[in-house]
């Protein structure tokens, strides 16, 4: 492996010594498979399907059971065979979302064993709008957190040169693509091999941070001798190495114009287990319907768990041995942009279940931040990956002061984390400054109307 | 204010009252020797001084009706280093009216902790030189409490006086001085702890240091005094890293403009010593070195 075969991006920061990750990237997958699912119409933040199913269906596995309602939603598929027993409404903010209960059969049907489990697959016989159909049908879309539909990604109007995939899994703590790469490792491959063909790009880069160098030999070891445009990208440990416009970066050496999509700079970013699901679809037609989760942090055993959708995190977390710290806070996915979703919980208070983004569920210590005076220190402007001062746009938001942010740039906010992980003063500069960009690209579309 | 739990969910232990109270432990070698040569007036003059503006802080806080921020020791850091820029032999009293006047006029006036302009350590010692200047010009020397005032080395050098001490004494601090300045060794020892915990802007305070020792040294023929005789590394090391910018450019700058004037000071004004001068006009160029200082590129802006 060539040494520095990557461009350093500005700034970043170590947010843990490696021991966060130490506590499940070990752990084997454990499959499991809850008695209920409860599946949410809302798979990601903005998304909405419609629900094509009444209480007291019958559904086998992988039937379709929402369909897109929204520009960022995918199609929505059972992910056990079971009976709908009940579709419950969930409040989200002002929107209702209906979630399908869907009792599962003691008797689910088997997952045959295929040649893409084992070895590259020839792909010829597919064309390009083809598998971008298929990404359509599988319901496949970003799994690393931000949860875009694949098959608007892969259809850009600009031409693709790479095809990156993300497993970076720069968030600490959590081990799910780690784990799905070593033990999933031919699925994968077999996935990025169709995205290169689906994104009609010349090459595809597996990128990861060199703290799963086992990952890298092993797909190494796997590709020898392998005829596929793919190939294996050590990159440095550093957060935000998994951040779209830093691994671009990183990989290629160009940056996204800002404003800018991936395929501005002649790319497109998927993670790793959106690769798997593109397999999955595409040589045993199963749609995107399980994934990997990891459950760490203050719990007895932290592991891995590859569920169906709609699994109870509670289940999981009784299953790694219930939560072991009672002053605690509970993420939702990787601790630097998970949201908090309770604290002092325990394991029977999380009433979450598994999406297409869920990641992980941490438990941390509760660490009871107060935010006081900023110190001038400089810190923030150190680590921000986007090279801003996060304190000034900070001072100026909260001064009113929407024409200075634009100046300085609050547009080009990534909402890492690393203003607010490293200052001491503990000032909320992410929180703040992602809403200065809100409302600075907001004044701008108004602008744009006059 | 309440606690909150917004994103990123981890945070550096790091805070600012551990950076605060490790700069009191940085000066602590410095209080030490102080107590040591000088007598253990240092050791009751930077007590007195921290109390006074902990309390200071506390009091106003407290009559305003705002957060209080005692707890985060910048009050504190801000005592000792008025206390260090002071001779032993300073009358208490003089001490308590330049802590007040530091900390309600230059820092609490301004807002506080991150918003004053100046260096609040500084404003106090420049006030109580100018108010109170007949107490605090002379200044003791070591082993001496009891006996007349001496002049610091560097206003020896600059007067043309007689003054026999080897650049040995002065690097280990055996000479006359404000009681927390004449220790350029200890100094140095306390900012290895704080570069060692990166806490400090190493850059600029070497930058600082070398100009100006180098600057005023040939300028005035004598290096040794230029380093060691005054209040170069006190200053350079603890009281000009207050203010900080993003680029190594910056940090550069606002060093070198902190560097010629207090050459400048230092050579052409009626006083002897110019850090506190260069430092404090240095730290009211901030916005405009800062405005005029290239910021680090933006991600995808060319």
């Amino acid at each position: 492996m060539k040494n520095q075969d990557f461009t350093v991006f500005h700034g970043g920061v170590h947010p843990t010594d490696g021991s966060d990750k130490a506590l499940s990237n070990a752990k084997p997958i454990v499959e499991y498979t809850p008695k209920v699912v409860e599946i949410s119409m809302a798979q990601t933040g903005p998304s909405i399907c419609e629900l094509l199913v009444k209480e007291g269906d019958h559904v086998d596995r992988g039937q379709l059971i929402g369909s897109p309602a929204n520009f960022f939603a995918v199609k929505l598929h059972a992910s056990v065979s079971g009976t709908v027993k009940e579709i419950k409404k969930i409040q989200n903010g002002p929107k209702e979302i209906p979630v399908c209960v869907i009792e599962a059969d003691e008797e689910q049907p088997p997952v045959k064993d295929l040649p893409y489990l084992h070895e590259m697959v020839d792909i010829s016989g597919y064309e390009k709008d083809q598998l971008i159909g298929l990404m359509e049908e599988g319901g496949i879309t970003g799994m690393g957190g931000a949860g875009f539909p694949c098959h608007v990604k892969y259809k850009p109007n600009k031409p693709i040169e790479y095809v990156l995939i993300n497993a970076a899994e720069c968030e600490p703590f959590l081990t799910c693509d780690h784990r799905m790469l070593l033990e999933h490792s031919w699925e994968i491959l077999n996935g990025v091999n169709l995205m290169v063909k689906a994104g009609g790009a010349k090459k595809g880069y597996i990128c990861m941070e060199d703290n799963k160098q086992d990952v890298a030999d092993r797909l190494n070891q796997l590709l020898k001798g392998v005829n596929a445009p793919v190939e294996v990208k050590v990159l440095p440990t550093m957060y935000p190495q998994g951040s779209e416009r830093q691994l671009i970066l990183a990989v290629t050496g160009n940056e996204i114009p800002a404003g800018g999509l991936p395929a501005d700079a002649a790319c497109i970013v998927s993670n790793a287990q959106s690769a798997k699901a593109m397999a999955d679809i595409v040589f045993a037609g199963i749609p995107s319907i399980t994934r990997c989760i990891t459950i760490t942090g203050k719990v007895k055993d932290p592991k891995n768990f590859l569920v169906p959708l709609g699994t109870p995190i509670r289940e999981l977390v009784a299953l790694a041995g219930g939560i072991s710290h009672k002053d605690n806070k509970v993420i939702l996915g990787g601790p630097m942009t998970g949201p908090c979703i309770g604290t002092g919980m325990t394991g029977d208070d999380i009433t979450q279940c598994v999406t297409k983004v869920s990641g992980g569920l941490l438990v941390l210590e509760n660490d009871h931040i107060v935010e006081s005076a900023c110190i001038r220190c400089g810190g923030c402007g150190l680590v921000c990956p986007a090279g801003l001062s996060p304190f000034k746009i900070d001072h100026a938001y909260r001064a009113g002061n929407l024409e200075l942010c634009e100046k300085l740039h609050a547009t080009e906010c990534i909402a890492c984390g690393c203003c607010s992980y490293t200052c001491p003063a503990k000032r909320e500069l992410t929180f703040y400054n992602t809403k200065a960009r809100d409302a600075v690209k907001a004044m701008i579309r108004e602008r744009g109307k006059k | 204010m309440a606690e909150q739990h917004i994103n990123p969910n981890l945070r550096t232990p790091n805070t600012t009252q551990k950076i605060m109270l490790d700069v009191c432990i940085a000066l602590v070698p410095a209080l030490i020797y102080s107590t040591v040569i000088f007598g253990m007036n240092s050791l009751i003059l930077t007590a007195v001084s921290v109390i006074t503006c902990m309390a200071a802080e506390g009091i106003w806080q407290t009559l305003r009706k705002e957060a209080l921020t005692v707890t985060d020791l910048s009050a504190a850091v801000t005592g000792m280093l008025i206390a260090f820029n002071m001779s032993s032999t300073t009358p208490v009293w003089v001490v308590v009216c330049a802590d007040i006047f530091a900390i309600i006029v230059v820092k609490q006036v301004f807002g506080g902790i991150g918003s004053n302009v100046v260096n609040p350590a500084l404003m106090g010692r420049l006030f109580a030189m100018v108010v109170y200047g007949g107490y605090i010009m002379s200044y003791a020397a070591p082993g001496a409490v009891d006996t007349t005032a001496s002049a610091t080395v560097l206003s020896a050098v600059k007067y043309g006086m007689e003054m026999n001490y080897s650049v040995v004494d002065m690097i280990i601090g055996n000479i006359p001085g404000a009681l927390g300045e004449t220790s350029a060794l200890l100094l140095l020892v306390g900012f290895a702890y704080l570069a060692y915990k990166k806490e400090v802007n190493v850059l600029a305070a070497v930058v600082y240091i070398v100009a100006v020792g180098l600057g005023s040294g040939l300028l005035m023929g004598n290096l040794g005094a230029a380093f060691f005789g005054g209040g170069l590394f006190l200053g350079g090391l603890f009281m000009l890293t207050d203010y900080v910018f993003v680029t190594k450019k910056g940090k550069i700058l606002y060093a070198l403009a902190a560097a010629v004037i207090t050459i400048l000071v230092r050579q052409f004004s009626t006083y002897p010593e110019g850090v506190c001068f260069g430092i404090l006009i240095a730290n009211c160029t901030v916005y405009f070195l800062d405005m005029i200082d290239k910021k680090p590129h933006v991600y995808g802006v060319k």
